[in-house]
């Protein structure tokens, strides 16, 4: 809050700061997308918003978007705009809300509400436009449950000939939001203490990006989970870690791009891991396109692996049936993000027009070692935060089709 | 007639190349086509020390990013589009053919193209 305000303060006050006149610019952006599965029982949950099923429905990919950029002299204001359906309601969100003063030409600050730049497209993640993809690939980018932070950046920008290399820091980064563990339960979650650096080498074909965050994390524990968690420590059990509040993750990806003047190719790998009950991840993709024309085919490959190995609960005392019972309500929470997921996706994308595109993508998506141990399932907290495939207790696991069909638009 | 004819064409030619402008008075004499790419795509603010004002000519706006930079107008839309919305920069000012002179007797920082033949310093000349 304290930075919106300073934000806004400093916003009025750029008439007073500048000789130079202002450069206004206004755009918009949209994306208008029909999705489903071939499959009942399964839901593919993606980030933050609502689940994609067997019926095709309009959500949740499709969304709209504005943005007002005021330049003046070193100062430029951006303020971005996203309006789209999440879990049957819609929902408005500031993405960019900052003001960026270019020192030099090589250095840069940032204040205010900044998108995220931990993957190679997370800071355009909204606009469809300008990704060959019509579904990102969510075995990497579910890991970052956030798209924005309330925060400061600093970026160092040098021309070292052909190439152009970035150093961005950002720090204090902070932001709070709802999340689904499934699609009618919420839970709050809190990042903040973010820090993290991202470095780009860039030349007119290839781009290479390496990341590194830490983030203080904070997901309300459930309700059923603490009183597992509660019960097992009445048996003299040190349950303290056992936990999704007031812990620490960290995330770091590698990322190369190259656009060639037909051949695209994309490929990416993270690794998350926490000191919470959430799981240590490792996702990989790569894309290959072929630009023809305005046609564009491509084909993407993209798996992920979820592990809570780190949590033994071997040693945990279970004296009774009781205890033993929650102990296998512990694993339940644990094993049910404890699953790793295969995509193959076929795909291609057709520019109509300067600044409008048609996609069409298939995805055969596969998972392993999913689901819980015992008959009855306890849902842990942040599951929609791994994204992904999950179905209702008792289906038989098989590969699933999504398809995605979307016209996106930038002007 | 076949004087006029091969002069006609050669007047077409050299009026048809396009052309980097600064003013008279501007200590910038030549440019390089990477500069050019770094400055046009706003990679950089300088050209060998000097701050410089950027601007893109209407009428001949396709023509320079076709013919110099290599670039397809989808491309470019792609490109600024990606650039504006990650809040890093917006497109040089587009200003019409008539205000070059205005800007470049104004601002001794400007840098235009243009295939016209002007009275201002050529940095650049596209073969």
């Amino acid at each position: 809050m304290y930075i919106r305000k300073t934000l806004f303060l400093l916003f009025l006050s750029l008439p007073l700061m500048a000789e130079d006149s202002f450069d206004t610019k206004f755009n918009y952006f949209g994306n208008i997308a029909l999705s489903g599965l071939d499959t009942s029982g399964y839901d593919l949950n993606h980030f933050n918003q609502d689940n994609v099923n067997d019926v095709f429905s309009l959500s949740p990919y499709s969304k709209v978007g504005a943005q007002i950029t005021v330049v003046n002299g070193d100062f430029t204001f951006a303020a971005q705009g996203l309006l789209r359906e999440v879990h049957d309601s819609v929902k408005a969100d500031f993405t960019w809300l900052n003001l960026k003063y270019d020192i030099n030409d090589n250095y840069a600050i940032r204040l205010g509400r900044i998108q995220t730049k931990v993957f190679l497209y997370s800071e355009s993640l909204n606009l469809d436009y300008l990704h060959l993809w019509a579904r990102a690939p969510s075995g990497v980018y579910t890991f970052m449950p956030v798209g924005t932070f309330d925060g400061l950046e600093l970026s160092y920008n040098k021309v070292i000939g052909d190439y152009n290399f970035n150093a961005s820091l950002v720090l204090f980064g902070s932001y709070s939001d709802t999340i689904y563990a499934d699609k009618n339960r919420e839970s709050m979650l809190k990042v903040d203490d973010t820090n993290s650096l991202f470095i780009t080498l860039e030349s007119e074909n290839i781009l290479y990006k390496a990341s590194y965050s830490r983030s203080h994390t904070n997901i309300d524990d459930g309700l059923l989970q603490k009183s597992i968690i509660q019960g097992l420590e009445v048996y003299g059990n040190n349950m303290e870690r056992y936990t999704y509040e007031d812990r620490y993750s960290d995330i770091y990806s590698f990322g190369f791009q190259y656009r060639g003047e037909s051949l695209i190719i994309d490929a990416e790998i993270a690794h998350f891991e926490s000191n919470s009950l959430l799981p240590t991840s490792t996702g990989a993709y790569a894309l290959v396109g072929y630009k023809i024309d305005e046609l564009t085919p491509f084909v993407m490959y993209g798996e992920n692996h979820n592990d809570k190995s780190h949590f033994d609960t071997s040693a945990i005392n279970t004296p009774d049936a009781t205890s033993t019972l929650l102990k296998r309500g512990l694993d339940d929470t644990l094993y049910l993000t404890n699953f790793s997921q295969k995509t193959a996706s076929i795909g291609m994308r057709y520019d109509l027009a300067v600044g409008l595109a048609f996609k069409a993508q298939v995805d055969r998506i596969t998972t392993s070692n999913y689901g819980n141990i015992s008959p009855f399932g306890v849902n842990s907290a942040g599951l929609e935060r791994l994204g992904i495939l999950s179905h209702d207790t008792g289906i038989e696991d098989k590969a699933v089709y999504a398809f995605t069909f979307s016209l996106s638009f930038a002007y | 007639m076949k004087l006029l004819i091969i002069f006609t064409c050669l007047t077409t030619l050299i009026f048809s190349n396009m052309k980097i402008y600064v003013s008279h008075t501007s200590p910038i004499t030549t440019i390089t086509l990477q500069e050019i790419k770094n400055l046009y795509f706003k990679k950089t603010t300088l050209l060998k020390g000097n701050k410089v004002d950027i601007y893109d000519n209407k009428k001949s706006y396709k023509q320079f990013y076709k013919m110099v930079l290599k670039k397809k107008a989808g491309a470019i839309h792609a490109y600024w589009m990606k650039q504006i919305f990650l809040g890093k920069n917006v497109p040089p000012k587009k200003i019409k053919s008539s205000n070059i002179m205005e800007i470049l007797n104004k601002d001794n920082k400007a840098i235009v193209y243009s295939q016209e033949i002007l009275d201002a310093k050529v940095i650049y000349v596209h073969p």
